[in-house]
């Protein structure tokens, strides 16, 4: 296949969605330039499989192509391409630190690695630290994230900082765990009331402001956030931190089958997801079963076809579901505190049962 | 000591030119807008009051001078001090009589739209109640206006006068300003009349054709409509409706296929004034098919006028409408169903997604669906007839390189790789629940295959086939497989060839990288790539009895045209072989012997 057909092939990737169809022809690309493209064609059919897997719900193969690219930054040939490459290593270092079994000084190293390619670039390192803020504040080091956001937030935004609208919601997240539900809200107006959008703009400051607005007692404004990004977010994949914030946000206002349309809607998607994303669902799937069982519904919940319970467990087999749920949501827990040698997983999973506990009904 | 803010009338133009309004042709729509709101409000005190707008060029070119009247409330002088010459300050925000539904205008802005094009513009305006005299209210581009009252005795109403720039002259000539007030103006419930001279002409119809009499003048109107005004030729075409959103129109189904990708752009009118006619978030995602032209009174439109806020009235109504949508085609499929073969013969990939998004849809409208399968496109139903157990491949990488095989076994493989299709045949369950799907590669298939019963053509084949390929990564079989006529089948794992990606990644990767991705590896789950050898097939047999070098070179050459079939990639070794290989055997076969 000469380099022409190569880059028919990229070509094709590049205009597939980010599914398992655009993962595939992107997979098909860049093994074909490995054997016969240019040097490009190998980086670009890794950058464009980077950009499928990572927003198509698949972290570790975005990972493996991504470590390729990096591997060769330095190379006179892939000069075009470091930003991108910084670009996309912001992606990569996020969903580092959801994998528990890359351990802490990987991460931090990798952190490192990051900060000092942005510096040497002249880029700004704002968006890098605001991305261990987050990760600080996931491992419960409330006080240390809120320093790193401070210094990322007094650093300039440049061209390689997230969007207007996406930044927000990040640093929304930080917030939050600090429990200071009016700094979320203040930190997200821009999106809220300023109409700033992106390509999962509003919909995931929409789902991070809901808990922030039940702690205020700001129902009808929940409400309306609501119901304008449920029905978006479930269509989009890549969003299951989003979608467990739905599911919490509506088994706390006593909507438990809007919830289980939720779940079943979206479980197939977050097969492949990394597993921090993984424990946020399992968590509110598990709230969820629960709440079903104790209200006596017999909602069902769709087992997706790839998953290990299709075919020997009911949809509404509640109890069987909520004890897979759980032990999931524990598994996952146990192995991200081991990792970070902390016990905050397990206390989210206790929190999130005593916010649900605390009913605020809302008809919606 | 307090100040007030200095506003620069030029910077602020320029700023709602270039960043608010889409187009310097809107102040035609805001000028509408203002006589519809003047003489609403004048109705809401004399409900049988007769109104109407009135637009008139006077000459042409530059110095051309448009005046757009209504005989509406009109503005006293206090009133134009106050609301003409003060941005943002809307009368329509608690000056004007309360009215149901509210008025068109409400952020105070629109008249300086017509600074856009015209350097100057006047207001003659008479309140209604006439206790003062009319009042000429001239403002400039450079900020400054004035206000006199006038001797003369004029009716109730208000006439805007542009004078107009040169450039927006030869732009907004006559023909354009009637095509404008037509696109903006069409559905007002009040005549808006062009004036030339003499002659008056009213440019719209006032009237919905979704608000015509049933019967076949109505049909009619509402296809013409959609030529005219929506720019397709409508295959089809329903009411659509949500009480929440105050909503009413037609959905039209187009007579070509539309493309997921592209953005549907729906017109919408509000409160008779047209909106926009790219509006896209009207329908759910998965209308995407469809184009509307709807009236509605209560959604709320952003501050240029052009499109939908964005709030939980537009979500709801938007889920309203999504059910209209499904009642429709629920019906259709119970007592239409040609009607309905119709918009899927045409449009199934739009209703493929429909039926992802509704599990009711699903059950009606699965059966109507054909997949792509390596016996070419066939109805699920087909599918659902050879075997309860559908083969799949979820993509088309994965299914390219199984169809083939598929084929010569006489298998059936559905591809499960273009848009929707895999999310559909993973609910398949939901319109049969004895149907299973099963994902299948190569690999899968080779497992099945049987030994052949002569062990010394194996024991031949298989020594001889490990020594040619002992140079790549790949196990090698000896199996009996139909049809005869296939030599050979290439299968790699999905997992493998991942695993040999992030090989290929951590060689290449610093000590930190290559650690991460080591945490990634599973090498066991990943098994080598299959070469089966068909001892069925005649050539394959006689390449056992010939032994040697022809045999090792045949074996490559049959290796790589494996690989072809399985459009897998081709490296420098294969194509070396592919080149070399082949002519070596047709020399070897010239020559009746080894090279």
């Amino acid at each position: 296949m000469s380099s022409n057909e190569c880059e028919e092939l990229i070509r094709r990737a590049d205009n597939a969605n980010h599914d398992p169809e655009g993962i595939a022809l992107a997979e098909r690309a860049m093994r074909q330039a490995d054997l016969s493209g240019t040097f490009e064609q190998r980086l670009e059919a890794r950058m464009i499989l980077t950009g499928h897997a990572t927003f198509g719900g698949s972290p570790e193969i975005a990972l493996v192509a991504f470590t390729w690219c990096l591997s060769h930054y330095d190379e006179p040939d892939a000069r075009a391409w470091r930003a991108s490459i910084l670009w996309n290593y912001k992606w990569i270092l996020r969903s580092l630190y959801r994998f528990p079994q890359f351990t802490i000084q990987q991460c931090e190293r990798a952190h490192e690695d990051a900060m000092r390619r942005f510096q040497e670039a002249g880029y700004s390192t704002r968006p890098v630290l605001l991305i261990r803020a987050i990760e600080l504040c996931r491992r419960g080091e409330i006080d240390a994230s809120r320093e790193v956001l401070d210094a990322s937030l007094a650093l300039p935004r440049d061209s390689r900082a997230d969007c207007e609208a996406c930044e927000p919601e990040q640093i929304a997240t930080v917030l939050e765990a600090t429990g200071n539900w009016q700094d979320v809200l203040r930190a997200s107006d821009d999106v809220l009331h300023r109409g700033l959008v992106c390509a999962e703009q509003p919909e995931l400051t929409h789902a991070m402001v809901l808990h922030s607005l039940c702690e205020l007692d700001l129902l009808d404004e929940a409400r309306r956030y609501h119901l304008i990004s449920f029905e978006p977010t479930l269509s989009m994949p890549s969003l299951t931190t989003a979608v467990a914030r739905h599911v919490l946000f509506l088994l706390r206002t006593e909507n438990p089958e809007r919830a289980a349309e939720a779940v079943s809607a979206y479980w197939g998607k977050t097969l492949e997801e990394a597993p921090d994303d993984r424990f946020d669902f399992a968590v509110s799937a598990s709230l969820l079963c629960r709440d079903l069982q104790a209200a006596g519904l017999e909602t069902e919940i769709r087992v997706p076809r790839a998953h290990e319970l299709h075919g020997t467990t009911s949809g509404r087999d509640l109890a069987a579901l909520g004890a897979y749920f759980d032990a999931e949501s524990a598994r996952l827990a146990d192995a991200f505190d081991a990792r970070n040698g902390t016990t905050h997983y397990r206390s989210l999973m206790a929190r999130h049962a005593e916010d649900v506990a605390r009913r605020m009904p809302v008809r919606l | 000591m307090s100040h007030r803010f200095q506003v620069s009338l030029d910077g602020l133009i320029e700023l709602l030119s270039n960043h608010l309004y889409s187009s310097p042709a809107v102040f035609v729509r805001e000028l509408l807008q203002n006589g519809v709101d003047a003489v609403e409000a004048r109705r809401v005190l004399e409900p049988d009051h007769g109104a109407e707008i009135r637009v008139e060029l006077h000459g042409s070119g530059p110095g051309a001078t448009l005046a757009f009247a209504d005989n509406g409330i009109g503005l006293t002088e206090e009133q134009a001090h106050e609301f003409l010459a003060t941005i943002g300050r809307s009368a329509k925000r608690g000056e004007l009589p309360e009215r149901d539904g509210g008025y068109l205008g409400q952020f105070g802005v629109g008249l300086l739209s017509c600074f856009v094009v015209a350097k100057e513009v006047v207001v003659v305006s008479r309140a209604l109640d006439r206790t003062e005299a009319p009042i000429e209210w001239t403002g400039r581009v450079d900020g400054s206006y004035s206000v006199r009252r006038l001797e003369s005795e004029i009716e109730p109403g208000t006439t805007v006068y542009l004078r107009l720039r040169p450039d927006a002259a030869a732009t907004f000539d006559a023909e354009r300003l009637r095509e404008l007030i037509r696109h903006y103006g069409e559905l007002l419930p009040l005549p808006v009349r062009w004036v030339a001279g003499e002659t008056e002409v009213q440019l719209n119809s006032g009237r919905a054709p979704w608000d015509m009499a049933a019967g076949q003048p109505r049909s009619h109107a509402i296809d013409e409509f959609a030529r005219v005004n929506v720019g397709i030729d409508p295959l089809d075409s329903f009411e659509i409706s949500s009480e929440t959103g105050g909503v009413r129109g037609i959905a039209y189904v187009g007579s070509q296929r539309v493309n997921l990708v592209t953005e549907p752009g729906h017109r919408v009118y509000l409160k008779g004034m047209l909106l926009s006619d790219s509006i896209g978030s009207l329908l759910p995602r998965w209308a995407f098919f469809l184009r509307c032209v709807v009236q509605t009174d209560h959604l709320r439109p952003t501050a240029s006028r052009e499109d939908l806020h964005q709030d939980e009235l537009l979500a709801a109504t938007r889920r309203e409408l999504g059910e209209s949508i499904k009642r429709t085609i629920i019906r259709m499929a119970e007592v239409e169903p040609r009607r309905l073969k119709r918009w899927i013969d045409v449009h199934e990939s739009g209703m493929k997604l429909v039926a992802c998004a509704d599990d009711e849809l699903y059950r009606l409208l699965a059966p109507h669906f054909s997949f792509p399968t390596n016996q070419g496109m066939l109805p699920l139903l087909t599918i659902l007839d050879r075997s309860k157990e559908i083969a799949f491949a979820p993509t088309t990488v994965a299914f390219r390189q199984v169809a083939g095989v598929a084929t010569g076994v006489d298998r059936l493989v559905v591809s499960g790789g273009y848009q929707h299709d895999r999310e559909l045949l993973e609910r398949v369950d939901l319109y049969d629940h004895e149907v299973t799907l099963k994902e299948v590669s190569l690999w899968d298939f080779a497992q099945d295959f049987q030994e052949p019963a002569d062990r010394d053509l194996v024991a031949r084949l298989d020594e001889g086939c490990r020594r040619a390929l002992s140079a790549f990564d790949c196990r090698v079989l000896v199996r009996d497989f139909t049809p005869a006529s296939v030599p050979a089948l290439y299968g790699a794992d999905p997992e493998a060839q991942r695993e040999k990606d992030l090989e290929r990644a951590a060689e290449d990767a610093d000590e930190l990288f290559s650690s991460i991705l080591g945490n990634l590896s599973r090498p066991e789950a990943a098994r080598s790539p299959v070469f089966c050898l068909n001892a069925s097939n005649p050539l394959v047999q006689g390449v056992a009895r010939r032994g040697g070098e022809a045999a090792e070179t045949a074996f490559q050459v049959l290796y790589v045209h494996a690989l072809l079939q399985a459009h897998e990639p081709l490296g420098v070794r294969e194509r070396q072989i592919l080149e070399g290989g082949l002519l070596d055997l047709i020399e070897m076969g010239m020559q009746g012997g080894d090279a």
